[in-house]
C-alpha cells in the first residue's frame, strides 16, 4: 500500500492544456466558486489522470498559441475542443477523438433567408479554417466565444460558424437562428508533444478504456452534450480526421509573392491606423493639454483624471472596453473602434509632451507677447503654442513609432492588420520564421522614417 | 503728465516689493531708476504695462488708469500699445524671422492687412538699420542687432513712452553708444522714457532725471549732477562709494 503510494507519488501530474476563455462547457469557472474550475474536459482530464495513476493539473493558456505550449513543454497534453486537422497532425500526435461535432451556422433570425457574406469565427479554429479556404466568405476572427454571437447581434457581422457544442451555450438568443445545422463535421482530439510518443500512447489507450467502460459517455451526458453521433467513437481508431472539411492550410503551401503581398496590403491597414490614430492622439493631446494648463478647475480636474485613465490602463482592456463593452451603448465598427481607441490611448501620453513642451517655453515669452498688445489667446497660439510644439516634436515622433507596433493589438477587435496577417500565413506554410522575418522587415520600413523625422527634429531644435 | 505713480505699494503679505512710490515723468524726460539688486527697479517697470498687478495706490499712463487687482484686458490692451517696453533679454519670438517679429503686433494688435504691416516694419527696421537681416531668425543674430530689432518690434506700435528693463546689461560695451543715440532719438520725438540700469556711466549719459531705489521705495530723486556729485542721503552715497563709477 505504501509502496503504491510511493510509486503515485512518483509520477508527475498529467499537465493538460487549455483556455477558460473558450469557456462552458470545456473548462471555466465555477459560476459558485471561481476559484474552481469545471468543465467536462476537466473531468475527463482528471479520469484520464486517474487511469494513468496520478493527479491532472490545468495549465492556462491562450487558444491562439495552445500548440505552441505543447511544443514548449509548458503542458505534457493539449485539450481543450482542439479539432483533428491536418495541420495540427504535423505539429504534434494526435490521440483518438474524444468528441464528435458539428459546424453550425448562425445568422439574425430576421435575417435567415439571405446569403451571409461575413462570417465570425474563433481564430485558429476548424471553423476558421473552413471559411478561409472559401474566398466567398469575409474571415472574421476572434478570441473569444460570446463576442461573435453579440456582434451578430449588432449587426456587425453577418453569420458565426461556430462548433455546436458552443452555439449550444452561447449562440441561443432570441435574436439569433440556425442557418445551417451541419456545414461540416469534426472531432476533438487530445494532442501530444511528438518527441512523447509514450505519454501519448499511454494517453490514447486510457482514453479508450474510459470510452469502454462508459465513463466518458457519462462525464457527457452530465454536460448534457452526448448525442447519438458520439456512440460511433469507440470505434474509430486513432488517429483519424474529419472527412469532408476543405482545409485551409491542408496542404503546406510554401511563402510566395501572394503572401507577400498579402502582408503589404496589411501594412497598409497598420499604416491606416496608425497614421489616423496619431492624427487623432495629436489634436485630443492638444485640448487636453490646454485644458489642463488653462481651464478652469470644472475642466482641470477631469482632463486630468482622463490623462491618468488612459496612461494608466492597457491599451488591449481599453479596446476590448471600446468595441464590446461599449456595445450595447454605442456600437462602433472594428476599424473606428481601433483608430478611436489608439487616439484616445495616445491622445493622453501627447497631452503629458505638450505638457512638457509648454514648461519648457519661457514664461518671459508670454510677457513679451502681451506687452505688444496681444491677448491671452493670441500670445498663446502665436507666441507659445508654436515653440512649445517644436519642443514636443521630437517625442512624438517616438509615439509614433510606439504606436505603429501597438496596432498590432487591434487584431483582437477583428481587423486583421499586418501582425494578424503575419499568423494566418503563418499556419498556412507551417512556420513562423519566413513569416515573421518579413512582418519584422515591413514594420521597421514603417517606423525607420518615423525615426528618422524625430531625430532629425531633434537636431533642428537644437540648432535654432 | 505723462506717467504718474500715486502712492503705489506692491506686497506679498508682510513682504513689500514696492512701498508708496510716488512719481511723475513728462514728455521729452529720460529717467534712470538705479540702485542695488532686489530694490524693484525691473518691478516698478513691470507694473506701468500691468505685467505686475499693485496692492495698493493708482498708476495713470496718459488716459489709462491702474489700479489695485487685475486690471481689465481692454485697459491693458489700450495701454500697451501707447507704452513700449523692452526687456533686458530681448524676448525675441525665435520660431519667427525679424520680419515676422516686428509685423506680428501690427497685425495682431493694430489689426493690419499683411501688406501694410509689411510696409510699416520695414521702415522700422531700416531705421534701426535691420533691414538687411530680415529674414533671419533671432538665433542668428549678435546681442546688439538682437536689441535693435526688439527696439524696431515695441516702436512699430507708435507707443508714446518707452520703457526700457535694464536695456545695456547683455551687451557688449561697443553697442552701449547705439543704445544712448537711440535713447536720445526718443527724446528728441517727445516720447518719455523710463529706464532700469545698473551701469552708473550709461545712467549719467541718458538721463535727465534719476531715481535711486533701495528695498522698493524712493530713497533720493534728482538731476545726474546732483545724484552723482552731489548725493544727500547717506544710502547713495554708500552706493556710489562702493560703485565703479
Amino acid at each position: 500500500m505504501l509502496f503504491a503510494l510511493v510509486l503515485t507519488a512518483a509520477l508527475p501530474d498529467l499537465t493538460w492544456g487549455g483556455d477558460i476563455q473558450g469557456g462552458a462547457p470545456y473548462v471555466f469557472q465555477d459560476p459558485h466558486d471561481p476559484k474552481k474550475l469545471v468543465g467536462f474536459e476537466v473531468e475527463l482530464a482528471d479520469a484520464l489522470a486517474a487511469k494513468l495513476g496520478t493527479t491532472a493539473r490545468f495549465v492556462q493558456t491562450d487558444w491562439s498559441t495552445l500548440m505552441q505550449g505543447l511544443d514548449r513543454g509548458t503542458y505534457a497534453i493539449a485539450m481543450n475542443g482542439l479539432e483533428a486537422t491536418e495541420s495540427r497532425r504535423d505539429l504534434a500526435i494526435l490521440s483518438r477523438p474524444y468528441y464528435r461535432f458539428d459546424l453550425v451556422l448562425s445568422v439574425l433570425k430576421k435575417r435567415l433567408t439571405e446569403t451571409p457574406k461575413t462570417i465570425g469565427v474563433l481564430e485558429n479554429s476548424l471553423a476558421a479554417d473552413w471559411v478561409l479556404a472559401r474566398p466567398q466568405y469575409q474571415v472574421k476572427l476572434y478570441q473569444g466565444v460570446e463576442e461573435p454571437y453579440a456582434d451578430v447581434e449588432r449587426g456587425r457581422i453577418d453569420a458565426v460558424l461556430m462548433d455546436s457544442v458552443i452555439e449550444e451555450v452561447y449562440g441561443r438568443a432570441e435574436a439569433i437562428a440556425v442557418k445551417e445545422r451541419s456545414v461540416a463535421s469534426g472531432t476533438y482530439v487530445i494532442a501530444c508533444k511528438k518527441t512523447n510518443a509514450a505519454l501519448c500512447t499511454q494517453v490514447d489507450a486510457a482514453l479508450g478504456a474510459l470510452i469502454a467502460d462508459g465513463t466518458h459517455r457519462r462525464i457527457l451526458e452530465r454536460w448534457k452534450i452526448w448525442n447519438d453521433q458520439q456512440s460511433t467513437l469507440g470505434v474509430l481508431a486513432a488517429p483519424t480526421s474529419a472527412p469532408g472539411v476543405a482545409e485551409h492550410g491542408s496542404n503546406r503551401h510554401s511563402f510566395t509573392v501572394r503572401h507577400f503581398w498579402l502582408f503589404v496590403e496589411a501594412s497598409g491597414m497598420t499604416l491606416f491606423v496608425s497614421l489616423l490614430a496619431m492624427a487623432l492622439a495629436m489634436t485630443w493631446g492638444l485640448v487636453l493639454a490646454s485644458a489642463r494648463a488653462f481651464g478652469p478647475k470644472w475642466l482641470r480636474y477631469p482632463a486630468s483624471a482622463i490623462v491618468e485613465s488612459f496612461r494608466g490602463t492597457p491599451v488591449l482592456l481599453q479596446l476590448y472596453v471600446i468595441y464590446f463593452g461599449l456595445a450595447p451603448v454605442l456600437t462602433l465598427s472594428p476599424l473606428s473602434a481601433a483608430i478611436i481607441t489608439l487616439g484616445l490611448n495616445y491622445g493622453a501620453y501627447e497631452a503629458e509632451i505638450y505638457r512638457g513642451g509648454l514648461n519648457a517655453v519661457s514664461p518671459r515669452q508670454w510677457d513679451a507677447g502681451l506687452v505688444l498688445g496681444l491677448t491671452r489667446t493670441q500670445t498663446f497660439s502665436h507666441v507659445v503654442m508654436p515653440q512649445a510644439i517644436r519642443i514636443a516634436l521630437p517625442g512624438m515622433a517616438n509615439d509614433f513609432v510606439s504606436l505603429l507596433k501597438d496596432s498590432a493589438l487591434v487584431s483582437v477587435i477583428t481587423v486583421v492588420e499586418l501582425t494578424k496577417q503575419m499568423s494566418i500565413t503563418a499556419v498556412d506554410v507551417r512556420s513562423w520564421i519566413i513569416p515573421g522575418a518579413v512582418c519584422a522587415l515591413l514594420y521597421m520600413a514603417m517606423s525607420l522614417p518615423a525615426s528618422r523625422l524625430g531625430r532629425y527634429l531633434e537636431q533642428r531644435l537644437q540648432t535654432s | 503728465m505723462t506717467i504718474a505713480l500715486d502712492h503705489v505699494d506692491k506686497h506679498y503679505g508682510s513682504r513689500y516689493a514696492l512701498k508708496a512710490i510716488s512719481l511723475d515723468i513728462a514728455p521729452g524726460e529720460v529717467v534712470a531708476l538705479i540702485g542695488p539688486s532686489g530694490a524693484g527697479k525691473s518691478t516698478l517697470l513691470r507694473t506701468l504695462v500691468g505685467l505686475e498687478a499693485i496692492t495698493n495706490g493708482e498708476i495713470r499712463c496718459f488716459e489709462h488708469r491702474l489700479t489695485r487687482g487685475v486690471p481689465a484686458p481692454e485697459t491693458l490692451r489700450a495701454l500697451r500699445q501707447d507704452v513700449g517696453f523692452c526687456f533686458q533679454d530681448f524676448q525675441l519670438f525665435p520660431h519667427l524671422t525679424t520680419l515676422q517679429n516686428v509685423t506680428l503686433p501690427l497685425v495682431l494688435t493694430k489689426k493690419l492687412g499683411v501688406a501694410e504691416a509689411r510696409k510699416r516694419a520695414e521702415q522700422v527696421l531700416s531705421r534701426v538699420d535691420m533691414l538687411e537681416f530680415s529674414d533671419r531668425y533671432p538665433g542668428a543674430l549678435s546681442g546688439g542687432q538682437k536689441q535693435r530689432v526688439s527696439l524696431a518690434r515695441a516702436l512699430v506700435l507708435e507707443p508714446r513712452a518707452m520703457l526700457f528693463d535694464e536695456p545695456v546689461s547683455a551687451l557688449d560695451p561697443e553697442c552701449i553708444l547705439d543704445v544712448v543715440e537711440e535713447i536720445a532719438m526718443l527724446r528728441a520725438a517727445g516720447k518719455a522714457v523710463l529706464v532700469t540700469t545698473h551701469l552708473l556711466p550709461f545712467a549719467k549719459k541718458i538721463a535727465t532725471r534719476v531715481v535711486f531705489m533701495v528695498d522698493g521705495a524712493l530713497v533720493e530723486v534728482g538731476t545726474p549732477a546732483e545724484i552723482f556729485t552731489a548725493p544727500k542721503t547717506e544710502r547713495l552715497v554708500q552706493y556710489l562709494a562702493h560703485s565703479l563709477a
